[in-house]
Order: structure tokens, then sequence, then C-alpha cells
């Protein structure tokens, strides 16, 4: 009996191992000195298309199939995923780290952003398929304040510098397009004692 | 680099002095300069240099002829004592050869150091020697190979930074990066930088907090950084009675740490608060000096000097973001070209509400804050 006990606690660490996530973390902060690491970025990047900033100049977001660290999706989901796939994570073999926490669970589903005829793709509220690169057209569908100022300048970040080519951040290198929510923490310095 | 200025010992110059009959009260007015100034007891004191900086000009003293050739009063005394120095130093150790030698260099080269000009005024080679002399410093103080840039204005560029306030969330990495960037003195603690929380709705800076040290975001609290605006109409700038600090034509606002008297006068004057005073010699442990250093920006500071934020000058003029705006993690600061139509700073100015802290002093910093 308890051998068998022993048998079953190791199927389940290896079980918990291989349920590693498979989509990557929102990346962490940028190291303060990093150009070769910022010029790598920007060499991975994908022209920004449909925005009326385009009209004053061509830029780009960074890539974000490479990001993902076990991508083609296809490789594991080769066959079309059924409608009703687990929202709840007891349920749920693989991706047990996600925990849904974008909108209601009513209004938003998986299948809400993911195309579960192809996932290697996502899809648009009007089906339309789109690549996980172009991840921001996803975001703007809801978020257009946001995306026009991302697209703009506004919102998010621009890597390497403020001269040449304009790459700014996809959207999900900062949110986690699952649980958006910014967490809080402690800041990273004391500070120094300011002047009244 | 300037073996022959400092060969001469004291005795040779005297020599000279007696041969060629030079006659010192010419330059009683202390200026260093002798063809624009009289030497009228009423204007001593309000003697007029062509060069603003104190007879430094080398055109400008051509009569003084100790050496044969052109020099002025500063370069003169560096050149005299110089070698007597040097020759002390040797004297007064009783070390091994190799550090003997190190020793009479570094002495020999603090000396110069001493008596070099304002940068503004210098010349490309006094630029390029004081810079060389920097670095060998650096490597015998600390043994660090730092690489000190001269780097000059781009053409069409004038800088301007944004702040949003919905998006800052006061986690201070900017400190943290600003702190590492420019060489921060780590015994004072001093940052460029300072995070205000705020209580939504009130705009009082006044009654904000900069001391904060909890988990952040705070409920009902929004942040505010500040640091040097790089104004437009420096009254820091204005306040300096030596000219140890100016506007640049990009529009960064600069200190020449070894012209500096320290008065701290610009800190008295500036509205931001953002200028800082070193009580001590700055302490950056070897290991975590940036060696990527610029002349105006944030190569190693001396005790009695006021230093203060750059816009990080040796990344900006590279064409790189400043490092606060590298390192934020929520994407609240936005930087670039104020000339440039195309820039994220000019959209941001064009499409967001904006406002400036303590506008209608009229100082125009070149930092606007705004919300989502």
């Amino acid at each position: 009996m308890t051998i068998l006990f022993w048998i079953l606690a190791f199927c389940q660490g290896c079980k918990q191992k291989t349920a590693e996530s498979t989509v990557t973390a929102p990346s962490k902060t940028l190291e303060f000195d990093s150009l070769e690491l910022n010029q790598l970025k920007t060499e991975k990047r994908v022209l920004v298309k449909g925005f009326e900033s385009n009209h004053r100049n061509e830029f780009f977001a960074s890539e974000r199939e490479s990001e993902i660290t076990q991508f083609p999706c296809s490789s594991c989901h080769d066959s079309v995923l059924k409608k009703s796939y687990g929202i709840d994570t007891e349920k749920r073999s693989m991706h047990v780290d996600i925990n849904l926490k974008h909108a209601k669970n009513s209004v938003m589903h998986c299948d809400t952003c993911h195309n579960f005829n192809d996932m290697d793709t996502l899809t648009l509220i009007n089906k339309k398929p789109v690549s996980i690169n172009e991840g921001y057209r996803m975001c703007a569908q809801c978020h257009f304040q946001q995306a026009n100022d991302w697209a703009g300048g506004a919102h998010g970040k621009r890597l390497a510098g403020w001269q040449g080519k304009r790459v700014i951040m996809n959207c999900t290198e900062c949110h986690n397009p699952h649980a958006p929510a910014i967490k809080s923490r402690w800041p990273m310095r004391y500070p120094s004692i300011p002047r009244k | 680099m300037s073996e022959k200025k400092t060969k001469f010992t004291l005795a040779d110059l005297f020599k000279r002095c007696q041969t060629q009959k030079i006659d010192t009260s010419k330059s009683s007015c202390g200026c260093g300069s002798e063809t624009n100034c009289s030497t009228n007891a009423d204007s001593q004191n309000s003697c007029e240099c062509k060069s603003n900086n104190h007879g430094l000009d080398e055109n400008d003293v051509a009569s003084n002829t100790l050496l044969n050739k052109p020099m002025n009063r500063r370069t003169a005394i560096a050149s005299m004592i110089g070698g007597t120095v040097a020759g002390t130093a040797v004297a007064s150790t009783g070390l091994s050869l190799l550090s003997t030698e190190e020793k009479r260099e570094k002495t020999l080269l603090k000396w110069q150091e001493y008596f070099k000009g304002n940068f503004q005024v210098m010349t490309d080679k006094e630029k390029a020697e004081t810079i060389h002399r920097l670095e060998r410093l650096a490597k015998i103080e600390k043994n660090v190979d730092v690489k000190i840039k001269g780097t000059q204005a781009q053409p069409n560029t004038l800088y301007g930074y944004a702040f949003n306030i919905s998006k800052c969330k006061g986690y201070r990495n900017c400190v943290d990066a600003c702190i590492k960037e420019n060489n921060l003195d780590r015994k004072s603690n001093m940052q460029y930088i300072r995070i205000f929380e705020m209580e939504n709705g009130k705009m009082d800076l006044e009654s904000g907090n900069a001391e904060y040290y909890h988990e952040v975001p705070a409920d009902g609290h929004f942040y505010m950084g500040t640091q040097c605006f790089q104004c437009a109409n420096p009254p820091c700038v204005e306040v300096c009675p030596v000219g140890a600090t100016w506007q640049e034509p990009d529009g960064i606002v600069v200190v020449d740490y070894d012209w500096c008297i320290g008065c701290r006068y610009c800190e008295a004057a500036c509205p931001y608060w953002a200028r800082r005073f070193n009580w001590n010699t700055p302490e950056v442990p070897a290991k975590e000096v940036n060696k990527n250093q610029h002349y105006l920006g944030n190569r190693e500071k001396k005790k009695g000097c006021v230093e203060k934020c750059t816009f990080c000058i040796q990344r900006t003029r590279e064409g790189r973001l400043p490092a606060c705006a590298e390192a934020c993690p929520t994407g609240a600061r936005v930087f670039g070209n104020l000339l440039d139509p195309n820039s994220e700073i000019r959209y941001v100015l064009e499409h967001k509400k904006v406002f400036r802290l303590k506008e209608d002093l009229g100082c125009e910093p070149k930092f606007w804050y705004f919300m989502d």
C-alpha cells in the first residue's frame, strides 16, 4: 500500500513538472545598461500596420513567437479543440499556471482569443485569424484608446534608443494577457532624505 | 603628454625672468590678461577680460613670453611648480620603483588637473588632454579602465521628457538605474530622481511624500517623479558666479565639476530641488563604476561640487534613452527630440493633456506631466 502511494506521488510530481508554463510570463525588467539585449530585441520585430500614426512614420513591435518556449503550439495541439475546453484549473492537466482573470468568465473564455481550429494563431472577434506576433490587434479590439496611445508613443515602451528605427514593446511583453492586473510590490530603493 | 611644460624648474624660470626683465606688476589686477585691463586702483575689481573665464583663453595672452612661447598665468604657474611637486612626491616615498613612478605620475596629473580651464573655453587639444589625464587617474587610483567622452551635441536636437502620472507606480526602478548609471555617491545615498507619493485629487507638490517606503502602489495615491527639468530659462545658470554651469545646444544644462567652487547658489536658485551637493568625496565601489562616461555627465565627481541630472548625456547623445526611461517597468517615461515632429514626445504634447510644475515661475522646464 505504501509503495503504491509513493508511486502515485512520484507520478504527480512528474505531472507538475511537465505542466510548467508554456506561455512566457511577462518579461523581466530590463537591465538598465542592456545595450546588447536591446539590439537583439530590436532585430526581432514585426512591422505594425493599421494605425493612424503610421502616416507619420512606420514603426515596429517586438516579436513574440520566438519568446514562447514551446512554440509552435500545434506540436501538442494537433487536433481541433473542444469548445468546452476547461476553464477550471482542477480539470486541466496542462497550463495549470494560467488563471484567467481578465474579464468575467461569462464574457471571456479561452476561445475568445485563441483559435481552436489552429492553436498557432489567435482569433479576432470577427473570427479572422491573427498571428501571435500581431497580438496588439487582439488588445486593440477593446482597448482602442490605449492602442492609439501605444502606436503614437504615449503608452508602452520604446526599445534601444530615441533615434533610429522605432521598435516598441508588444502588449504582452508587459501585460500578462491572462491576468493583466498589475501587482503591488516594494520599491527598489530606499529614498534619500528630501529637502522639505 | 605635457612633459615639456613640466621640465623647467623654479630656478630656471627665475633666471629667465631676470634676463628678460619682465615687469610682473603689469598683471596685478589678477585677471591674467594684460592687454585689456587698466591698472587703475578704481578699476581693479571691475577688470574686464575678453575671455569671460579669468583670462584662460590663450589667444588673449600673447604678451607673456616667459618661455618664449605664448603662455598665460595659469599654465605658467602650473609648469613652474609642477616639476617641483612631482620631485617632492618622489623624495617623500620609500616605496618600490613602480609605485613611486605611479605616485609621481599621479601627483603630476593632479597638479595639471588643478590648473586646467573651464570646459567651455578649452581647445580640442586641451579637452583631449584633460580627458586622458582623468582616465589615467582613474586607472591609477581605482584600477578601472574608464572611457570618458566629450561628445558634442547632435545638430537639430532639443531633448524633452514626458512623465505619465497615471502609469507611474512608485517602484523606484528609475532611481536604481540612475544611481548605477551616473556613478552616484553610495555613502550619502545620493539620488537625482525623487518620486512623490501624492493623494488623489491633490496637485500640491508640497503635500507630497517623497520618503515613502512601503508596498506600492498605495490605494488612493498617485506618483509623480521629479528630477532636473533642463529648463530653457534656467535660474541655476543665471546665479552661478563662475560660469561653471551652462546650457548646451541640445538643451541639457550641464556642470563643469572641476570649475564649480561649491557655493551652492544654484542649489538655492532651483525651484525644483534638482541639484545635489557633494558633502563628502563620492564613494563608488570599483566593481560598480560605470565605465561609459562623459566629461559633463557621469564621470566621477569630487567633494564640494554640485551635480545634477543631465538626461544621461553620455547615452542620449549617442541616440540611446536615459537610464531612467530604459529601466521604467511601467512605461511612464517618454523621452525624445522636441524638434522631430514624428517623435514620441511630440505625440504626447500634441495629443495628451499635459502640464508642467510651477509653470508660473517662467523657467520653461522641458519636462511635462501627462495623464492617460
